[in-house]
């Protein structure tokens, strides 16, 4: 796969509006370029896909200092910590720390693919339909033990994910189908983009417009004389951007568990040895080890197949439609060489961009804020529309926007993503478990 | 010679049809970036050059788009999809025809294509025939015609072999590479792909006549049942058009896929299909042929 940096260069783009736009980000992106990236070729998809999200992680931590939003649910640390800061005064050192951290990320990232790549193309040959199994048995496991706020969280949306995942053509033989009672426009099955649009999207954006900045502080110019870094801070980010790594690699754990995880671990580390610059070490682990966990957390996808994060869905349905094989028969030296110069490219411009020039986004995201919500509203449902029209599933689209729409309004204060989750995930899940009662000869 | 034959005869289509400018609404039944989709892409190409005027309608799946050609009213509506298999498949369970326009005048071409038995590279092929195996074998046919292949395979190598079932070609090769499967029989654009590759060896097709490098299976495992020498057949339909249109279209696309030098054939050659040069009259046998052994697999 060679470079392509025109697609480098739009997925970055992609990556600064989506890593700013509160709570809903990159899955967002992902859909509105929906019309735009299935007219690509599954190299370039790829590029602008993995440098959107490498570079939103960089962008995320814009509006969560400015304005205490959180950009990407991982950016939560960088709203305690990086407002706080920002608060006292010291937004640009918040700025640069957060922008320091997720650059280390992205070199030690690069660096552990260098140091461990040949391993991983090894390792791939042995991921087959029993160690699937054990994986999506223990996503399924993590995910359900997830703290919830009631039992309907709980026990409901995992089974109302698990049922809505069923209907369509049967995951391990594509000649038979399920849940479909003799309607032939639901073989394709729910589709997820309506699914997730109208179940969570437009809810959340009906908050978020409700809600729009309350608290901010005075955004200055970028200078290079109030930033600082100590050393041992450098050594901090190495860790974290290492723990990061493996950690995201766990399927099912999220960026945000990785980011507040090592905000937590840093806290006490703070504490137990009584280290200076309390808020800025916060900030620098939780920074790094999202920034690394960023393109981890996309090995899953990469090696099994399986979607781990809502714009991975988007991502797994569009190359899945254009008959790409994911694991050992399309992850290779060449795959490898192309994550390592997007991992270059884009840890040097989300560098420039969340740092130097982090304040112009942030003047720029403060004057559109107000439109941004609705406009964005707007363009989902169409794209979703048109993506209905496309496949010739109008109807179908149409009919899932409407009703769960209506269902995530009034499941607006839940934690409607467990629903999505288990969609994403269910496919994955039955057709490895049967494919393994077939291999024991037990169906 | 032949080769030639067939150059001098698709140079004078493209002359004939060149100066009709003819319209025609193909359906591309197959998934966005799916293999029917690639070749439609190629034979538009084709198409165009040969003076036609070619209106490219998505199609969404190989169902869907065959969905939407049976519902079409317009002048001229072309498809291409394996119609004798889908609707074999639709008659058993007792719903509608996917693809309702079966006449002679219909049928404008055909591809057919084969499936190979593949093994993980390094492993030897000719000990899955050995007598008293407990293996696993990878099918992709659907449960009822899954299980048909594995039985006879059971009796004829006296075994007790295992059917794993799976969605894709590609996951089949994924299965071997991994270690799931021992054996598997999978379409031969990709036991060609992966054979290249250096992960799988194929030896052995479905294919009677050998045809791509590879032996036939069914003299190999010495039994005449029909499963061992089953084609896919593809089909290219069209409808609403007079008989001179028919006749002509014919023609021109006969020839297009079989010119190794149209853009086409050069697809054709690529996915390891075998282009027909059948009348119309023998495109309908053939749609019979194949449409009456799937029913029987189906059974």
């Amino acid at each position: 796969m060679e470079l392509d940096y025109t697609f480098i260069v739009i997925g970055s783009l992609a990556g600064v509006i989506g890593g700013m736009m509160p709570g809903v980000g990159m899955t967002l992106m992902m859909i509105s370029a929906y019309p735009l990236l299935v007219s690509l070729e599954v190299e370039q998809i790829f590029q602008l896909y993995i440098s959107a999200i490498l570079v939103s992680q960089f962008a995320g931590s814009i509006v969560a200092t400015y304005f205490a939003i959180p950009g990407e649910m991982s950016s939560v640390p960088a709203i305690i910590e990086g407002h706080g800061m920002a608060k006292q005064g010291k937004a640009n050192q918040a700025i640069f720390i957060s922008a320091f951290g997720s650059f280390v990320g992205g070199i030690v990232t690069l660096l552990i693919l260098l140091l461990f790549g040949g391993l991983l193309l090894k390792a791939f040959l042995h991921f087959n339909t029993v160690f699937n199994v054990f994986l999506v048995s223990l996503v399924f496991v993590f995910l359900f033990l997830l703290p919830t706020k009631n039992k309907m969280e709980k026990f409901l949306f995992p089974l109302a994910g698990f049922v809505l995942g069923l209907i369509g053509t049967t995951p391990h033989d594509n000649h038979n189908s399920w849940l479909t009672f003799g309607v032939r426009d639901l073989e394709a099955g729910i589709p997820l983009m309506g699914l997730m649009i109208g179940l969570y999207s437009l809810p959340l954006l009906t908050i978020l417009h409700k809600n729009r900045i309350k608290e901010t502080i005075k955004i200055t110019a970028f200078k290079f004389n109030q930033i600082s870094i100590k050393l041992y801070q450098f050594g901090l980010s190495i860790f974290y951007a290492v723990y990061g790594f493996f950690l995201a690699f766990v399927p099912g754990v999220g960026l945000d568990v990785v980011s507040n995880t090592a905000h937590k671990m840093q806290e006490a580390v703070n504490k137990k040895f009584k280290l200076p610059d309390r808020m800025e070490n916060n900030l620098l682990a939780a920074e790094t080890a999202n920034n690394s966990g960023a393109l981890s957390i996309m090995l899953p996808l990469l090696a099994f197949g399986l979607p781990t994060n809502t714009s991975q869905a988007i991502l797994n349905n569009i190359l899945t439609d254009k008959n790409y094989l994911f694991g050992v028969l399309s992850f290779n030296q060449s795959f490898i060489d192309m994550l390592l110069g997007i991992v270059v490219i884009t840890s040097f411009l989300g560098f420039l961009l969340a740092g130097p020039l982090a304040s112009l986004l942030g003047l720029f995201f403060r004057k559109t804020e107000k439109f941004i919500y609705v406009a964005l509203g707007i363009v989902l449902v169409l794209v979703t529309l048109y993506t209905g029209h496309n496949s010739l599933n109008l109807p179908v689209y149409l009919l899932t926007l409407l009703i769960t729409f209506i269902i995530g309004m009034y499941l607006r204060n839940y934690n409607v993503l467990r629903i999505i989750y288990f969609f994403m995930v269910t496919p994955f899940f039955v057709e490895n478990w049967l494919r393994l009662a077939f291999m024991l000869d037990i169906l | 010679m032949k080769i030639n034959i067939l150059l001098i005869m698709f140079a004078f289509m493209l002359s004939v049809s060149a100066s009709a400018g003819e319209k025609i609404t193909m359906i591309l039944a197959g998934s966005p970036g799916g293999t029917f989709n690639a070749f439609n892409a190629e034979l538009i190409k084709d198409l165009e050059k040969a003076g036609y005027e070619v209106d490219a309608q998505p199609g969404g799946s190989m169902i869907k788009g065959g969905q939407i050609y049976s519902g079409l009213n317009k002048e001229n509506v072309f498809v291409f999809l394996p119609s004798s298999q889908l609707n074999a498949e639709d008659d058993f369970v007792d719903r509608e025809h996917t693809v309702n326009t079966t006449e002679k005048h219909n049928f404008m071409f055909g591809v057919v294509n084969y499936k190979s038995l593949c093994v993980k590279s390094g492993t030897d092929l000719n000990t899955v025939f050995n007598t008293g195996n407990l293996l696993k074998i990878g099918m992709n046919e659907g449960e009822r015609i899954n299980d048909k292949y594995v039985e006879r395979w059971n009796k004829v190598t006296k075994s007790k072999n295992i059917m794993v079932p799976y969605n894709s070609s590609g996951k089949q090769i994924k299965g071997l590479v991994t270690g799931d499967i021992d054996v598997t029989l999978v379409n031969e654009a990709k036991a060609l792909r992966f054979s290249k590759e250096g992960l799988v060896t194929c030896n052995y097709t479905t294919n009677p006549n050998s045809g791509n490098g590879f032996d036939p299976l069914a003299s190999k495992i010495n039994d005449s049942w029909f499963g061992w020498k089953y084609e896919y057949l593809l089909l290219g339909h069209l409808k609403n058009s007079d008989t001179e249109f028919s006749k002509r279209f014919h023609k021109v696309v006969t020839a297009i896929i079989n010119d190794p030098t149209s853009n086409a054939g050069k697809k054709i050659a690529k996915n390891g299909w075998f282009a027909q040069d059948l009348s119309q009259k023998d495109l309908k046998k053939k749609y019979k042929k194949v449409y009456k052994a799937t029913s029987k697999l189906l059974k």
